[in-house]
């Protein structure tokens, strides 16, 4: 039996006294695109980063397939391959993009430096431009190539296009198809819907540090009440 | 007996026990003018936040005024002592309002570069200050009949004068004005979103330590009978800082068990061991990395355990910046 | 129709080549409940920076009680009647809860604390305000305490009593609610509510239950600018409003 890529029980967790997850609950399948939606202020950057150790989960469970990550260390976590693209896409400015790339380069990873050439040629031309060069889109682009380089077994991504022209938002949404076409699975966090439906398996929303939905991708487009009520300013 | 009676009873037997323990009356006399300028520095640091490279300035100002009054005019001595404080207050004033431009380690290194500027004024002025040599030749006038001329005498002056500037400093600092000082060094950015213009206050705590400090100067040039360079280099700056932090910077008092520790071990060991310094950086060390309550930090936890009582320390006591509170 | 307590004309911030607002315009009403809504990046902190002077506007004016306060700094705003809590707690923590509720008090009248002569609770006022915020939060039991040693809740009450303390016209809460529990939730509600009987409120919220029971009218801001104002009736079924939300093209939002 393939083992649950993610499994969250539970989860609360603060910064300092603020009690932002208040006991969320959420699963993340084998080769699954699952979306994590809500208003801001919700708690869904906060979820991404006590996934992956950045914040202490002061209580509940987090599983990566099937074994106990809660509270253990961000670099094992990582090491382990779950792999986070943040929303501020954490580019080193004063390195080149190779230089970017290199550095996340893993052996025994199905990703190797040409892999990501070929699927990002834009990178391939701006290879030897700064970090800080690069327009937001490209940014994004290399942010993700870099977490492939790692051979995640699971992907997060923090509001992959959020600020991006259409045409580049098109660009960045035929890489994650890709990307979820190869087997990995995949952890959305996206306030826009017209992307999350495209990619989406399954969603959840997240409302007030709690999960008040889950869904397939049929029934959260059929539902129009849900999407006002919890991502709206409520019917 | 409230903390504050207290502490100023403590200060007063300090000032009536010292002569007992010292044999020098100059030492004597030194410990006291450095208690107070280090209570002056404390209300910088201890209370403000501020942690000031430049109460050398003021100090040497200090011992440079009264100098010059002493020597060149027949000014009597008490308005001479006031004219000292007066020229510290404004060039902290206006050294003060140009430094909190900056915030954290840009403020010290203000700090820092003022009390070199001065330095080299000092040092380039030499006409007026004597420059290398000092300003020598002061003379120790007396209060009307009164002589100074003895080293006891003149402790007694000193210690009178330590103990009024002690009760006015607790005095400010107890009032609304320390407790406003107090909220700007704890979130400087909320006591302005509540309406206090920080600067202000910030400047106006200035304005008191260099008025204290110019006074400590002065009561220094007096003692020596000249106002040396050294009273207005970098080391002076640091040594005032020193004895601040050594004593603990949680209330005034700490300032002079500051002083006294300082002077009296520099004076002990400097006769034993001339790399004595070593052993002081290796206590800012100890006291950085364990103590950071200084010495009457120390004095409270050594009472508490005596007295069995885990008591708390008072919420509303200064302390060192940045201190993490459990 | 009375006029305006708060109101801006054109009011614009820029960071560098960044626009964070640009040609807002506001009037709030005295003795309301105002709230600002709006996506992510909607601007809606940095238009609270603007209002309550912490930082400066690029363009446009902002008159308050009659009066041009655009080029005033926060500390002075405050003494005018503005005054403002924030979303990430910003207490004195280590003095105690009556003490940082006196300070609030005495910022009124900040130059009277520069009398360094006169002992703190001389000041019969700013003490008796102090007292009178306690009891209306319910902090009086913790008064002694310092801060920090507060539960969020109680934290996030004393971030509104801060701003209470100054006697404000205007009071500008910013996510009062962030990281409370349901129970501390509905206590802050009442409280808010309360506060609308004799003060004017403009807050920022992301729990839109609370948005939409309270408030006498919501500005919905969308990328730095005003989207939208209404009641919240109108503010509910707004096509417009929906669709800032929710998005219905392939942008960010920020196209």
């Amino acid at each position: 039996m393939t083992a649950t890529p993610l499994q969250l029980d539970e989860v609360h967790s603060y910064y300092g006294k603020s009690h932002i997850l208040q006991g969320v609950t959420l699963t993340v399948g084998p080769g699954e695109v699952v979306t994590l939606l809500g208003r801001n202020g919700a708690g869904k950057t906060t979820t991404l980063k006590t996934i992956s150790g950045l914040v202490r989960a002061a209580a509940g469970r987090v599983r990566f397939l099937d074994a106990d990550i809660t509270n253990v260390r961000a670099h094992a976590i990582a090491r382990g391959g779950l792999a986070l693209v943040p929303e501020d896409r954490g580019i080193f400015g004063l390195l080149t993009v190779e230089e970017n790339l290199k550095i996340a380069v893993r052996k025994g990873s199905l990703w190797t430096m040409d892999d990501v050439y070929r699927h990002f040629p834009r990178l391939k031309e701006r290879r030897r431009n700064g970090g800080a060069q690069l327009s937001g889109g490209e940014q994004q682009m290399l942010a993700i190539a870099r977490a492939l380089l790692n051979g995640p077994k699971l992907l997060m991504l923090d509001e992959p296009v959020e600020g991006l022209a259409p045409v580049v938002v098109d660009e960045i949404v035929a890489q994650i198809r890709d990307i979820r076409s190869s087997g990995i699975p995949i952890l959305l966090v996206e306030q826009n819907l017209a992307v999350c439906t495209e990619l989406a398996d399954r969603h959840y929303i997240l409302d007030l540090g709690r999960i008040v939905y889950e869904g397939s991708r049929e029934e959260f487009i059929a539902d129009a009440a849900v999407k006002d009520r919890y991502l709206g300013v409520g019917a | 007996m409230d903390r504050q009676l207290f502490h100023f009873a403590l200060a007063v037997l300090v000032a009536l026990l010292l002569p007992f323990f010292i044999r020098s009356g100059m030492l004597a006399t030194e410990v006291l003018i450095f208690a107070i300028a280090a209570a002056g520095c404390n209300l910088l640091l201890g209370y403000t936040g501020l942690l000031s490279f430049g109460q050398g300035i003021f100090f040497g100002l200090g011992s440079y005024t009264l100098g010059l009054a002493l020597v060149h005019t027949t000014l009597p001595l008490l308005p001479t002592l006031v004219l000292a404080m007066i020229v510290g207050c404004v060039v902290a004033i206006v050294i003060g309002a140009l430094s909190i431009r900056r915030q954290g380690v840009y403020f010290v290194m203000l700090t820092l570069a003022f009390a070199q500027l001065f330095y080299f004024l000092a040092y380039t002025f030499s006409d007026i200050t004597g420059g290398d040599n000092g300003l020598i030749g002061i003379p120790r006038r007396g209060i009307g009949p009164l002589a100074l001329n003895s080293s006891w005498s003149y402790y007694g002056f000193v210690a009178i004068i330590f103990l009024i500037a002690f009760a006015a400093l607790q005095r400010i600092a107890t009032s609304t004005f320390g407790r406003t000082l107090l909220a700007i060094r704890d979130n400087g950015e909320r006591a302005q979103a509540i309406g206090f213009p920080i600067r202000a206050f910030k400047i106006a705590a200035f304005a008191v330590s260099g008025a204290v400090t110019g006074l400590a100067g002065a009561l220094h040039a007096l003692l020596i009978g000249i106002a040396p360079l050294s009273n207005i280099d970098y080391h002076m700056s640091e040594s005032l800082l020193v004895m601040t932090i050594i004593g603990g910077t949680g209330n005034l008092f700490g300032s002079v068990l500051g002083a006294a520790f300082y002077l009296i071990v520099s004076d002990t060991l400097s006769a034993i061991w001339p790399r004595w310094l070593l052993l002081l950086g290796a206590l800012l060390i100890v006291i950085a990395l364990y103590m950071q309550k200084g010495i009457w930090g120390l004095i409270e936890r050594g009472v508490g355990i005596v007295l069995g009582r885990r008591g708390g320390p008072d919420a509303m006591a200064p302390g060192p910046a940045g201190s993490e509170r459990p | 129709m009375t006029a305006a307590l708060l109101s801006t004309d054109g009011l614009g911030v820029r960071y560098g080549s960044f626009t964070a607002l640009s040609e807002v315009s506001l009037s709030i009403e005295p003795n309301t409940i105002h709230s600002v809504i709006g996506p992510n990046g909607a601007g809606k902190t940095t238009l609270f920076h603007a209002l309550t002077g912490r930082v400066r506007p690029s363009s446009g004016r902002i008159t308050f009680n009659g009066q041009n306060i655009t080029a005033l700094t926060d500390d002075r705003r405050v003494r005018r009647g503005l005054a403002r809590s924030f979303q990430v707690t910003s207490l004195f923590h280590r003095l105690p809860v009556r003490e940082n509720l006196r300070l609030a008090a005495q910022g009124r009248t900040p130059w009277q604390a520069l009398r360094m002569w006169q002992s703190a609770d001389r000041n019969r006022d700013a003490v008796a305000i102090a007292d009178s915020i306690l009891e209306r939060l319910d902090l009086t039991r913790v008064a002694g305490r310092s801060a920090e040693e507060l539960s969020h809740g109680q934290q996030r009450r004393l971030e509104v009593g801060m701003a209470m303390a100054s006697r404000p016209l205007l009071i500008l809460l910013d996510e009062p609610t962030s990281g409370m529990g349901i129970d501390d939730i509905a206590t802050m509600k009442r409280l808010i509510a309360d506060l609308g009987r004799d003060h004017t409120v403009l807050f920022i919220e992301h729990n839109m239950g609370i948005v939409m029971d309270i408030s006498d009218r919501i500005t919905v801001m969308q990328s730095g600018r005003k989207l939208v104002e209404g009641a919240p009736g109108e503010i509910r079924d707004n096509p417009e409003v929906r669709r800032a939300y929710l998005g219905s093209m392939m942008t960010g939002g920020r196209a």
